[in-house]
């Protein structure tokens, strides 16, 4: 029922929303108990009275109001508004959107509901909603540019291009002869835009000539230029896309784009795609700028000529641009003996006038070149000749004819100054440690830091020797040191910070990272709000070696909400974007957010917060069968034991309850102290908000759980990680941990068809002989076998996909009886996974066959040990422990990490049972033969013990 | 042959709380004496009178003046003045010297600069001789952990 107010209540209702739009709330709620006081049973003002509310951050009042309103006048628009509003500022879009629509069922036609589901729509990526309300926005007011270029945008993105083009089109005819004027970056903007729409429907040729036409209003001249000249390749016209691209090449001689350019004009090949500006290894197309690196890998000899020849013309036409210089290094093929000539006289050309100017990022500018091993020798062999010529008293001879672009404002002949040589010793050094001669790349730099003691970059490079060679805590004092050189450097205290994390310092790397965060504020709740997502992941992977779970899982999952807030943030664009009509990046950022949950912190946050997960379970079930145990021992053996022993079992169970009980009354006061806690400091936050009114009314949700006590304590991990996995495989299916982590999740929870699809999944991404894939192979049938044998049910079990037995109680076994067809499945995988030469095996056979055919890698052998021990038999352990032993054979081929995995395995019971002198004797090999420097075998040789985990 | 240094080569760079560890760095590579942190705060309170100097960037040595006061104007103590090993006999000394006298000559209540030098340092002897310090008075027993402990007053004098 409409609710008609007298007219001068309906003057304080008005009133009421124009104070809840101009965030004057405290009146808003003035005016609301106003008209309350007359007619207290007024829906939309209870509704109106609730969102201020919610605006001042009194949540439950305020669903209290909003749904006393919507009750009392269920047929307006303005309480089913409301209700909208509030669920969308919980970010609880989906009941948002079936509020407005309620609303706009009653009032179709009302412009502000409507583009408030447009905006809901569009954030859901709900496309085709989108385009119909925009349509509807469009028809109610067609006179607004904003309409026009909304229903374009909902086009592009449905991946309908030439009706983004024909709606752009038919909006500019509507403009011809108008009087409002366009500005001329937006008229600019949208010529771009409708270029970009033709791009991606594929029609380079009509780009082109609309490029043509409109290249005079586009204001950003160089992007006019390299979409022709991108277009020019597109249609094949090489000379004209060359001649563009060196055009480009007088704006900008460093820009390495342009050469990829140039290059593919010169070979008339396609432009490559581009890559995205991110560590090599790294694929996720998570939408960030691509830039395009030129690449060589596939040239023939005739095309490298071509190439050269280009460039050095290049090199003479731009004498001080470097990229000229460091591209034929790339190009040139070192493996002939003229070939490695030609790469000696580039190589001196484009180096020697660094050195002697001193950059200390050279080793990092020249890394990529090792990948050709021909060219990683000529390069040893000419820095030791320069060492050699410079600690003689010498200079650098450049080895090459001279060439016009050496001279380039260095001094090339003569002598040399002192810093040069401290140069050439820091790159040999580097040098050495790329080929992995760490002790040798110790005593160089050992030389540099001698003869100049104040430069910090060597003590950082030597504090990274020590890390790749296993000393972690010498690499962090090396770090620290250079630290202390300049405390106001941040690159250095990042890297510091990350050092002592990697050395198990937490603590001290929390108090060096605090030197950086805004001062008076807490460091904790600085470094989540600059969303520091480096630190984040890398403390809580350094919590958990340590065994602080809680903290850990905090700092894991911190990572998590970033990306809920990343993708909140979006938010605002919507309509900002429209309104100035930057609509490309607009589309860019879209893309961005569909795909940033496949960024690498993220994956790396969500797979270190799974395996804590599968950690609390793994440490409940260990719990619950000795308990379970004990409760046996203390029950089945009643007559035939005798008093003392019964005595004994069940005051062992009375122990065990008392300490189940102290540890949750402990919990619980925890939590309430916690609660205490927070609530004195939201008192607190309450009057620092009074002091410092934001404008926004946002405020600092008080953290009720700093120290992730909760977030450990849960008692169903494995259903806490689905969230986590569900995004996983939405976004880095492609990566085989996220598989492996399903694979082991699921595997746990007694869901082996989801496993096998984790397993199968894996299997496409790594070879069969990857020892991650084979461990997890062995273990995922070793629980399929058990499952098997315990026979089938007579009832039918739930499907596959239900929900029962979720993280059931800890004890109860996880594996539940299984359907006939599910038995089927698993058979008929099992026969297929589990071969020795195409035939059907036994779990033993296929680990024996896996470790007869991959022994001489460690890593390999580790695994199949590994399997065999925890998966198998455990009379196995001998044959297993002799097998790791022969991998002390293979030591050559044998990374720290593989070998640091094989010691723990000699050294734990079943097979130090086994073979109790193999952990010693293997410590000692491979620390006498390989890992002379590693602190983790230079403590086990010492105690003859195990090192702490993690050392 | 030696090589030559262009101007822009050689810089100075401010001495500041932050990037201390560096002249510590240098002390403990140029000086016999381990300097106490109070020489640190004393430096650091100079502020244009202590310099890091840089070749091409790298930081290859410094030096760390007192300006004290007289009856009547001020005098310049020099307290450490040093160029690493390397980099020595390139004149990095001397432009750092130069660039001293030219702050002295531009306060014009500056009568003198003065300085020790433990005697036997026959090349630092040298260095300030040639560029006007005179004095051959030893002040024995001037240094307490070294030898030998006697100590050359040099002195230079400014303006009457």
């Amino acid at each position: 029922m409409p609710q008609p107010l007298p007219p001068k209540e309906n003057a304080l209702f008005k009133s009421i929303v124009k104070h809840y739009e101009t965030k004057q709330y405290k009146k808003g709620l003035k005016a609301a108990d106003a008209v309350l006081k007359k007619h207290a049973d007024h829906g939309e003002t209870l509704a109106m009275r609730g969102l201020i509310l919610n605006c001042v951050d009194r949540k439950a009042e305020a669903y209290e109001y909003v749904k006393k309103g919507l009750s009392k006048d269920i047929r307006s628009h303005v309480c089913w508004h409301v209700f909208g509003l509030v669920h969308r500022s919980d970010r609880d879009y989906k009941e948002a959107v079936k509020c407005y629509r309620n609303a706009l069922r009653i009032e179709p036609d009302n412009l502000q509901i409507l583009r408030d589901l447009s905006l809901l729509q569009v954030q859901l990526r709900d496309k085709a909603g989108y385009l119909e309300t925009r349509q509807v926005l469009l028809k109610l007011k067609p006179a607004l540019r904003l309409n026009w270029i909304g229903i374009a945008v909902a086009n592009h993105l449905l991946g309908r291009h030439r009706r983004a083009i024909d709606v752009l089109s038919a909006y500019e005819k509507t403009l011809e002869g108008s009087a409002e004027p366009e500005s001329a970056y937006e008229k600019s903007e949208m010529a771009l835009y409708k270029l970009t729409l033709l791009r991606e429907a594929g029609d380079a040729k009509e780009a082109l000539d609309a490029l043509d036409k409109s290249a005079a209003e586009i204001v950003d001249k160089t992007a006019v230029r390299e979409m022709r000249a991108e277009l020019l390749l597109e249609l094949r016209q090489f000379a004209p896309a060359a001649a563009e691209y060196r055009r480009l090449l007088e704006l900008n001689a460093e820009e390495h784009g342009y050469y990829a350019g140039l290059h593919a004009a010169l070979l008339e090949q396609p432009l490559p795609p581009p890559t995205l500006a991110r560590r090599p290894g790294g694929t996720s197309p998570y939408g960030a700028p691509a830039t395009r690196r030129p690449s060589f890998a596939s040239l023939n000899t005739a095309q490298r000529s071509v190439l050269l020849t280009a460039h050095d013309e290049l090199r003479a036409a731009h004498p001080r641009a470097s990229a000229p210089r460091r591209l034929p290094l790339d190009i040139v093929a070192a493996d002939t003996a003229e070939g490695a000539a030609r790469f000696d006289a580039l190589f001196c050309a484009y180096v020697l006038p660094l050195l002697r100017k001193g950059v200390p990022s050279l080793f990092a500018d020249i890394r990529p070149l090792y990948a050709q091993p021909a060219k990683a020798e000529r390069i040893g062999a000419l820095i030791e000749r320069w060492l050699c010529a410079l600690e003689a008293g010498g200079a650098l001879d450049d080895g090459a004819p001279a060439d016009a672009s050496v001279a380039c404002g260095e001094r090339g002949s003569g002598v040399e100054l002192p810093c040069t040589l401290m140069w050439v010793r820091f790159l040999h050094a580097q040098h050495l440690h790329a080929r992995g001669e760490h002790e040798r790349a110790l005593r160089r730099i050992d030389e540099a830091i001698a003869h100049t003691p104040t430069l910090v970059e060597l003590y950082v490079f030597k504090g990274r020797v020590y890390k790749h060679a296993g000393d972690l805590n010498e690499a962090a004092n090396c770090v620290e040191h250079a630290r202390s050189l300049d405390l106001a450097d941040r690159y250095l205290n990042t890297k510091a910070t990350r050092y002592l994390l990697r050395a198990g310092r937490v603590d001290e790397a929390g108090n060096t990272i605090a030197l950086f965060t805004k001062d008076g504020s807490d460091k904790e709740s600085n470094l989540y709000d600059m969303q520091c997502m480096w630190w984040e992941a890398e403390a809580g992977e350094a919590l958990l070696v340590q065994g602080r779970i809680g903290p850990a899982l905090k700092k894991l999952l911190s990572v998590e909400r970033h990306f809920v807030d990343i993708v909140e943030d979006q938010f605002d664009f919507h309509t900002y974007c429209l309104r100035k009509s930057t609509l490309r990046s607009y589309v860019q950022l879209l893309r961005l957010e569909e795909h940033v949950w496949g960024h690498p912190f993220f994956e790396r946050a969500a797979h270190g917060a799974i395996r804590i997960f599968l950690r609390l379970h793994d440490e409940a079930e260990a719990r619950a069968s000795a308990a379970a145990r004990a409760a046996e021992t203390g029950e089945a053996d009643d007559g035939s034991e005798d008093a003392a022993d019964k005595r004994k079992a069940a005051s062992k169970a009375r122990k065990a309850a008392a300490r189940k009980a102290a540890d949750a009354s402990r919990r619980e006061a925890e939590e309430k102290e916690a609660a205490a806690k927070a609530e004195k400091e939201s008192g607190v936050a309450k009057k620092k908000d009074k002091q410092t009114p934001k404008g926004d009314g946002e405020k600092r949700e008080v953290d009720d759980d700093p120290d992730g006590a909760k977030l450990a304590a849960t008692t169903t991990p494995l259903a806490d990680s689905l969230r986590l996995l569900a995004t996983l495989q939405l976004h880095s299916a492609d990566k085989a941990q996220t598989q492996l982590l399903a694979l082991a999740v699921h595997r746990r929870r007694g869901r082996f068809l989801l496993a096998l699809q984790a397993l199968r999944r894996a299997l496409s991404l790594l070879p069969a002989s990857d020892p991650s894939v084979h461990t997890a192979t062995v273990e995922l049938f070793s629980a399929i076998d058990d499952a098997l044998v315990a026979g089938p049910t007579p009832r039918p079990s739930p499907a596959e996909n239900g929900s029962v037995g979720e993280d059931a109680p800890a004890g109860a076994a996880p594996a539940r009886a299984l359907a006939p067809a599910v038995r089927a499945v698993l058979a008929a995988q099992r026969a297929e996974l589990v071969t020795v030469g195409g035939e059907p095996a036994s779990l033993p056979e296929f680990n024996d066959d896996y470790a007869a055919r991959h022994a001489p890698g460690a890593a390999a052998a580790a695994a199949a040990a590994a399997a065999a021990a925890v998966a198998l038999q455990p009379e196995r352990t001998a044959t297993a422990a002799a097998l790791l032993v022969r991998c002390t054979l293979a030591m050559g081929a044998c990374s720290l990490a593989d070998a640091v995995r094989v010691h723990t395995l000699l050294a734990s019971p079943p097979f130090a049972a086994a073979a109790p002198s193999a952990a010693a004797d293997f410590a000692a090999r491979a620390r006498a033969e390989r890992f002379t420097l590693s602190s983790y075998f230079r403590e086990a040789t010492a105690a003859g013990t195990l090192p702490p985990e993690g050392a | 042959m030696k090589p030559k240094l262009s101007e822009s080569d050689v810089t100075f760079g401010d001495l500041t709380e932050k990037n201390m560890g560096q002249l510590r760095k240098l002390n403990e590579y140029l000086y016999p004496v381990k300097y106490q942190d109070k020489f640190y705060k004393d430096v650091l309170a100079q502020g244009e009178w202590a310099q890091y100097v840089y070749l091409r960037d790298v930081l290859v040595g410094a030096y760390c003046c007192r300006v004290e006061m007289l009856d009547e104007g001020f005098r310049v103590y020099i307290l450490t003045f040093g160029v690493l090993e390397a980099y020595r006999r390139l004149g990095i000394g001397a432009r750092m010297l130069h660039d001293v006298l030219r702050k002295v000559g531009e306060q014009p209540g500056i009568k003198e600069i003065y300085l020790h030098v433990q005697v036997g340092n026959d090349a630092a002897l040298a260095f300030y001789r040639g560029n006007g310090f005179v004095g051959d008075d030893v002040v024995p027993d001037y240094y307490k952990n070294i030898e030998p402990t006697g100590a050359i007053l040099l002195r230079k004098c400014i303006r009457q």
